[in-house]
């Protein structure tokens, strides 16, 4: 069963696709309008950057890296996230 | 933490009255990298992998995330397989989408460069995640499903604040 499907889209100038060991030992793959950086051992999106030519340290590029929160309860993390809840029937394989 | 690419899922086996409530942040492994889809293997798949370890233990079910381009966008996949000897149902599937939403202990001039806004469509096939950054510079960020069946649904959207909670909990 293939679903849960999500595309990012962005409007930006192209560039050649790459893929790069980027610092850190992060793996960093363009593909014209985004970096995506991807944790090495994991490969959750630790940053996805919209913007074409931003390097990492620049205020821009943890656009989608979540932010730790601070309260007099603890530390939290504002997290959003798209769900579905209605039934689904998945077989035996 | 969660990140981009977790996944959780909410599962009973057919008949039973308990549900199950896993996520891919709770017991994070290293990801296995599907033989064959590394970066560039395939057209169009940048890197695919087996992530069922990070799922919990025991689980019936397997879990692929294969990462892909189609021109400019990214999309992200998940495969299911029920590898148990029962019939499943699903309760809800969720995918985190972390944003740089959190305002609270920055300045003015912090929050200005550094922080998002997001804007959620609830419209089913047609719903769509909408994010800019507060400095209005670069592209708008848009998430949206990619396919057309009544799986790939925003039907839903919630703001998590406690890292122990997740989408379902109130219905446990």
């Amino acid at each position: 069963m293939r679903y849960a499907l999500f595309a990012f889209l962005a409007t930006a100038t192209p560039v050649i696709a790459q893929d790069v060991i980027g610092s850190k030992g992060y793996s960093n793959i363009s593909t014209g309008a985004f970096t995506l950086e991807l944790d090495a051992a994991t490969q959750v999106a630790t940053s996805l950057n919209a913007m074409a030519g931003v390097n990492a340290g620049d205020s821009d590029f943890n656009f989608l890296l979540p932010t730790i929160n601070r309260t007099g309860n603890g530390n939290y993390v504002s997290v959003a996230e798209t769900y579905r809840s209605e039934a689904l029937q998945l077989t035996e394989s | 933490m969660k990140f981009l690419g977790d996944i959780q899922l909410r599962f009973r086996t057919q008949g039973s009255n308990t549900w199950t409530n896993v996520s891919s942040h709770y017991s994070r492994k290293p990801a296995v990298t599907m033989p064959g889809t590394r970066p560039h293997g395939k057209a169009g798949v940048l890197t695919s992998a087996d992530i069922t370890g990070s799922m919990g233990s025991d689980i019936p079910i397997k879990v692929v995330r294969t990462w892909s381009r189609d021109r400019d966008s990214i999309i992200m996949t998940f495969n299911l397989t029920n590898v148990g000897s029962n019939d499943l149902q699903f309760g809800g599937v969720g995918i985190p989408l972390p944003f740089a939403d959190n305002w609270v202990g920055r300045d003015a001039a912090d929050t200005w460069e550094r922080c998002a806004v997001s804007d959620p469509a609830i419209s089913l096939d047609t719903g769509y995640v909408i994010a800019n950054r507060l400095t209005g510079r670069a592209p708008t960020l848009i998430t949206t499903p990619v396919g057309k069946s009544e799986f790939d649904r925003v039907e839903n959207w919630q703001s998590l604040m406690m890292l122990s909670q997740h989408p379902w909990s109130s219905l446990d």
